[in-house]
C-alpha cells in the first residue's frame, strides 16, 4: 500500500546540516494499523509528513499503491494528498473561523466531482458522533470533540490511509481513549489503513505493529 | 470555492473591517479623482472636425520700410493685395500642396483668442439667448475645403460656402448650433436675432458638421462669419496649407529650404514661419495650461492608483500573514497553489466589488449635489450634440465602470502579491506557523 525506500531527510542551513531521517525503509500493508514511536526529535513527524506527501525526502522513494510519487509535481502531489490521505494532527488544525461542517467539507472542495458535499460531511460527522455540533465553531468544542471533527475531516473524502500525528497528544486520558476507540473502529469496520505517531506506549500496543525510531533511524527493540 | 470565499469574508468581517472601509473610501475617492483625468483625456480625444494631420500654417511677414530689400513699388494697397494672392498661388504650386487658403486675422481654428456672441433663435420655444463661439474667414479663399470641413445634408457644399459672396453678418454654423437653435429643422435660411435689438437679424447660409474651435475645449457650437468680401491690404497674413495624404507636415516643414523661401518671396512678403498644425495645436494647449492640467490629472490618477495597489497589498499582506497555518490546512487536504491564490484573490475581489458599490453610491450622493467634472467646457455655451461626458447618467455610469475596472485591477495586483507568496509556502512550514 505505502512503501518508503532508503528515505533520507536532511535539513540544511548555511552552517548546520541536520539529518532528520537516515536511510529509512518501511512498508505499510493495506488495512494495517501501524504506530510509530520514539523520543521527541527522532524524526517521527518528519517521516509521517513524507509519507503523507506534505514534505519531500532529500533522497529515497515513496511508493503509494505501486506508484512512485517522489518526483511528482505540486499539483499531482496535492491530488494524491486529497484522494489518498486523511490527516489528523495533534493540535487538530481546524480553521476557527469556519463552522464544524465547513471544516469537514474542506477536502471535498478540492475534488472535481465531490458529490453532495454537505451530505458527505454530515455522514462523516455522524460517524464520529458530532452531528449535533455541525453549526458550532471549533472554539466552542472540547479538545476531544475538536479531534473528532478533525477525524471526520480526515475520513470525509474516503481516503485509503489515515495519518495521525499524536492524535491524543493534546487530550486527557479519557478523551484520548475515545479517540483511539474511534481510530480502531475506522480500522476494523472500514478497513482503513492507519499510521499513527504516538508517545503513548499503551496506545501503541493496541495497534497491529509498532515501529520504533531513534535519531532518525528505525530501531529494533 | 465561492461559498468558501463568502464564508471566509463573513467570518472574518471584524478582521477585514478596516480594509473594507478603506476600500469604500478609496472607491469613492477614486471616482472623484479619476473623473477630472478621464474627462480631460476624453476632451483631448474628441474629433476636431477637420483634418489637422495634413495641415500646416505659413506665416507671411512684410519687409519693413527702410530695409535694404524693401520694394517701395509694392508698398501700395493694390500691389499688396496682388502680392498676397501671388504668394498664396506660389504656395499652391509647391510639390505636395493640395489646397491653400489665406486666413483672416485670428480666423485660424484653434487660435489663442476666442470670440463669443449671444443670439435668440426667434422661435417660441427659445426662452433665452444662447452663446456661441464665432470665428472669421475670408470668402473666396477655399476656407472650408482646405480645412476639410464637411457640410451637412441640405446645406450648400463646402466649396459653395467658401466661394459665395457674403453679405455682412451672414453665418455658417455647425450642426450643434443648428440643433441648439432649431432642433430637428434645416437651419439654412433661418435667422439669428440680436438679443439687444430684435430687428437685427443674422441669416444662416450654411450648416457644417461639428468643428471644435479649441482642441482642449469640448464645445463645438461654432459659427463662421466674415466682415469683408475678399483679400484686403495687410502687413502680415497666414496661409493654411493642405498637403497630399502621403506627405507629413513635419517632414514638409523640415524639408523647407532657403531656396523655397526665396521662391515664395513676393513683393515685400516673405515666409516668416512654417508650422505644422499639430504643433500649433500643442502650443495653444500649452499656453492655455490645458496640457499641464491634463498631465497633472493623469499623474494624480496614476499616483493614486499606485498608492491604492500598495495600500491594498500591504493591508492584505498583513491579513494573509495571519492565515499561514490555515493555508497549511488547505494544502494538507489537497489545495494547490492555484487554489490558495484564487481563494485569497477571490476574497479581495469580492470585498472590493462590494466596497466599490457602496463607495460608488456615496460618490453618487456627492455628484448629485456638486456635479461631475465638466472638463474644459466654455461656460454659457451649450452643446446639444455632445458626448456622454455631458449627460449625468451616462457620465456617471461610464466613470463608475472605468473606476470599477481600475479598482479591481489594483486589488487583483494588491492581493496577488501576498497570495502568491503565501501559496509558495510548503504545507509543513505553514502548519508549523503559529
Amino acid at each position: 500500500m505505502l512503501t518508503l525506500n532508503d528515505i533520507n531527510k536532511i535539513y540544511r542551513t548555511k552552517t548546520i546540516e541536520t539529518c532528520a531521517l537516515n536511510n529509512v525503509n518501511l512498508h505499510v500493508e493495506k488495512g494495517e494499523f501501524l504506530s510509530i514511536m520514539g523520543p521527541s526529535g527522532c524524526g517521527k513527524s518528519t517521516l509521517l509528513n513524507i509519507m503523507g506527501l506534505l514534505d519531500r525526502p532529500t533522497s529515497g522513494t515513496v511508493t503509494v499503491n505501486g506508484e512512485d510519487v517522489t518526483g511528482l509535481g505540486d499539483r499531482e502531489l496535492a491530488r494524491f494528498r486529497n484522494r489518498t490521505f486523511g490527516f489528523v494532527f495533534q493540535s487538530f488544525q481546524l480553521i476557527n473561523t469556519l463552522s464544524v461542517l465547513d471544516n469537514v467539507t474542506l477536502p471535498l472542495l478540492y475534488r472535481s466531482n465531490p458529490g453532495n458535499i454537505e451530505q458527505l460531511a454530515r455522514e462523516a460527522l455522524e460517524k464520529v458522533g458530532l452531528s449535533h455540533r455541525m453549526t458550532h465553531k471549533p472554539t466552542q468544542l472540547s479538545g476531544g470533540q475538536a479531534q473528532r471533527v478533525a477525524i471526520a475531516r480526515a475520513i470525509v473524502g474516503n481516503p485509503a490511509i489515515i495519518l495521525a500525528d499524536e492524535p491524543c497528544g493534546n487530550l486527557d486520558s479519557r478523551m484520548g481513549s475515545e479517540i483511539m476507540e474511534l481510530l480502531h473502529e475506522l480500522n476494523t469496520s472500514d478497513g482503513r489503513t492507519i499510521v499513527m505517531v504516538t508517545h503513548n506506549e499503551s496506545q501503541a500496543k493496541e495497534t497491529d505493529r509498532i515501529v520504533h525510531f531513534f535519531d532518525g533511524q528505525q530501531v529494533t527493540l | 470555492m465561492f461559498r468558501l470565499i463568502f464564508k471566509n469574508l463573513w467570518n472574518r468581517r471584524r478582521a477585514y473591517a478596516w480594509l473594507f472601509i478603506e476600500l469604500i473610501v478609496v472607491s469613492a475617492l477614486a471616482c472623484a479623482i479619476l473623473d477630472g483625468g478621464l474627462i480631460s483625456i476624453h476632451d483631448a480625444n474628441l474629433p476636431l472636425g477637420y483634418d489637422s494631420d495634413r495641415l500646416l500654417i505659413i506665416e507671411a511677414g512684410s519687409i519693413p520700410e527702410g530695409a535694404v530689400t524693401f520694394d517701395a513699388s509694392a508698398a501700395n494697397s493694390v500691389s499688396n493685395v496682388e502680392n498676397q494672392l501671388r504668394f498664396v498661388e506660389k504656395v499652391k504650386q509647391m510639390p505636395g500642396v493640395v489646397m491653400v487658403s489665406e486666413l483672416e486675422q485670428d480666423g485660424m481654428l484653434n487660435c489663442e483668442s476666442t470670440s463669443m456672441n449671444s443670439f435668440y433663435s426667434g422661435t417660441e420655444a427659445d426662452s433665452g439667448a444662447n452663446g456661441i463661439l464665432t470665428t472669421l474667414f475670408i470668402p473666396g479663399t477655399n476656407y472650408f475645403e482646405t480645412y476639410g470641413i464637411k457640410s451637412v445634408p441640405g446645406s450648400p457644399s463646402p466649396e459653395e460656402l467658401s466661394a459665395r459672396s457674403y453679405a455682412r453678418k451672414e453665418f455658417v454654423i455647425t450642426r450643434s448650433v443648428a440643433e441648439l437653435f432649431w432642433p430637428g429643422e434645416n437651419a439654412v435660411g433661418k435667422e439669428f436675432i440680436n438679443p439687444r435689438d430684435s430687428t437685427v437679424r443674422y441669416p444662416v447660409v450654411g450648416v457644417v458638421e461639428d468643428v471644435r474651435q479649441k482642441s482642449h475645449i469640448r464645445t463645438n457650437c461654432l459659427a463662421f462669419t466674415t466682415w469683408r468680401s475678399g483679400i484686403e491690404p495687410a502687413d502680415y497674413f497666414q496661409v493654411l496649407v493642405r498637403l497630399d495624404d502621403t506627405i507629413d507636415p513635419e517632414t514638409f516643414a523640415a524639408a523647407f529650404s532657403n531656396d523655397d523661401a526665396r521662391r515664395l518671396r513676393t513683393g515685400n512678403f516673405y515666409v516668416k514661419s512654417l508650422t505644422p498644425y499639430a504643433d500649433l495645436i500643442a502650443n495653444v494647449e500649452n499656453s492655455a495650461g490645458a496640457t499641464a492640467e491634463r498631465n497633472m490629472s493623469i499623474a494624480l490618477a496614476v499616483f493614486f492608483l499606485i498608492n491604492l495597489i500598495l495600500g491594498i497589498s500591504s493591508s492584505f499582506f498583513l491579513q494573509t500573514r495571519r492565515r499561514i497555518r490555515e493555508m497549511g490546512v488547505h494544502l494538507s487536504f489537497g489545495a494547490t497553489r492555484r487554489h490558495i491564490t484564487a481563494m485569497l484573490m477571490g476574497e479581495g475581489l469580492v470585498m472590493a466589488a462590494i466596497a466599490f458599490i457602496i463607495g460608488d453610491i456615496l460618490f453618487l450622493q456627492w455628484a448629485l449635489k456638486f456635479g461631475l467634472s465638466t472638463g474644459n467646457f466654455m461656460n454659457g455655451i451649450c452643446n446639444p450634440a455632445d458626448t456622454w461626458a455631458s449627460h449625468f447618467g451616462q457620465h456617471f455610469a461610464i466613470l463608475s465602470g472605468i473606476v470599477f475596472i481600475l479598482v479591481i485591477i489594483c486589488v487583483l495586483i494588491g492581493t496577488w502579491l501576498p497570495a502568491r507568496s503565501l501559496s509558495r509556502i510548503s504545507p509543513v512550514e505553514a502548519l508549523r506557523n503559529e
